[in-house]
């Protein structure tokens, strides 16, 4: 019980912030956030889906650190297909190529980059510069892709016994590819002059 | 012409302007410092590197062992259980080149080592490829240096590898012709010694005794005790 806590209540709470995050940033949230404008509610969305990816990100450099220096975590199962042991415990493939991080830390760095973007744009929507600080925050996530990308090549062919899935990692890509596509769509109204930003009142 | 209260607007905008920007830095900066406190108080970065009392760096690819190439991780080895005072398996890992003059005068004494101590220590070679000119590696060069086989390559190409000093190497010889492993261990040359605990912490680098004379034998006899 204590393992299923340890294990699958961080990995609940993650996928719950970004879960919350895309409905926020879907027509259907426009119940759930009554009085925002369509833009600023897609963005809260976006920071939603960032922050989760932030979290989870945080959570597998946890994981890496206490595999590197004791061999074993107790967030994590080392058994199975659906298993993050094998994965970021691997010595080959848990530190991004070239520049030797671990994966968690570059997730820390990139959501960190894409959660100020994101948050500059929420504070200012009413400023000319956010239109195109969303550019940014677009291609940033667009950088994203491929590390994702890999990242699945690795834990279905590469991996030590693959293939694996990793479920913190996939909520990590969850949240990546979530963000560029919220993103995508913030810009695609922007570029049609739906750039809405006129908070709603409320009808009685 | 600009007059103050058009001068005071445009500062007020340009601090608008800022603002959201600023407060951004500042929300984002509060959560990435509350997420690394959190991160670090839970589970430490490990404390890896080559020098004494650290965990060694780990040692990941393949071995030429009993005669065939096979996957190896120097961290599934240790014992990270391992107490002081315990017994266990402790680890000479040796970098060298099958190319270095000094490495093929070195394989007969690693040859009278392994005879003495291999019953507590586990021997690893790892061959790196120097970047100097007439280094140039490969996995046959490696397993003829091992086995002492015929390949002429050996000794910056120069000789054969079945002439090297020593006997066969029955030890696990890893190939390190590329990736990081130079770098991770901080090699300044070939041939290096390394001898660590069964824990997988770094007990013995040369040089951090470069100057009171201590020698890899003396540090296996006071250290391992045979």
């Amino acid at each position: 019980m204590a393992t299923l806590l340890s294990e699958y209540g961080p990995l609940t709470t993650f996928l719950l912030i970004t879960g919350v995050g895309i409905f926020l940033a879907t027509p259907q949230g426009e119940k759930a956030l009554a009085t925002f404008s369509k833009t600023r509610r897609m963005l809260l969305g976006t920071l939603l889906v960032q922050l989760g990816g932030l979290m989870a990100s945080a959570w597998t450099w946890v994981i890496h650190n206490q595999l590197s220096g004791t061999g074993s975590s107790q967030f994590c199962a080392a058994e199975g297909i659906v298993q993050c042991g094998s994965v970021i415990g691997d010595a080959t493939y848990s530190v991004a190529p070239i520049i030797g991080l671990p994966w968690g830390v570059v997730g820390l760095l990139g959501f960190s980059l894409l959660g100020y973007l994101t948050c500059a744009v929420f504070f200012s929507t009413g400023e000319e510069w956010a239109k195109k600080w969303v550019d940014f925050a677009y291609w940033v996530s667009v950088i994203g892709l491929p590390g994702v990308v890999w990242l699945v090549v690795v834990e279905l062919f590469l991996v030590d016994g693959a293939p694996h899935i990793c479920p913190f990692c996939t909520s990590v890509h969850i949240s990546m590819v979530a963000s560029f596509a919220i993103l995508h769509f913030i810009r695609k109204d922007r570029d049609a002059g739906d750039w809405n930003i006129t908070p709603k009142v409320p009808t009685k | 012409m600009m007059t103050e209260a058009t001068t005071r607007r445009l500062i007020v905008d340009e601090d608008a302007n800022a603002d959201g920007r600023v407060l951004a830095f500042f929300a984002v900066s509060a959560v990435l410092s509350l997420v690394f406190v959190f991160s670090y108080v839970l589970a430490p970065p490990p404390d890896i590197g080559p020098s004494e009392g650290q965990l060694a760096p780990n040692i990941s690819g393949q071995v030429h062992n009993s005669g065939i190439w096979e996957d190896f991780t120097f961290h599934d080895s240790i014992d990270r259980d391992w107490q002081d005072g315990q017994s266990g398996q402790w680890f000479l890992i040796q970098f060298m080149d099958t190319d270095c003059p000094y490495c093929w005068t070195d394989a007969a004494e690693m040859s009278e080592h392994h005879a003495s101590w291999s019953s507590q220590v586990t021997f690893i070679t790892v061959v790196l490829e120097l970047q100097i000119p007439d280094h140039d590696g490969s996995r046959a060069e490696i397993e003829a240096f091992k086995l002492k086989q015929s390949y002429q390559g050996c000794y910056k190409g120069e000789r054969n590898c079945a002439d090297r000093p020593g006997e066969v190497h029955n030890w696990r010889y890893f190939d390190a012709l590329t990736g990081s492993t130079a770098s991770d261990w901080s090699i300044p040359g070939t041939p290096f010694s390394v001898l660590v605990q069964p824990d997988g912490v770094v007990a013995w680098n040369p040089l951090q005794h470069k100057n009171d004379g201590d020698s890899i034998d003396s540090a296996v006899q006071r250290l391992v005790g045979v």
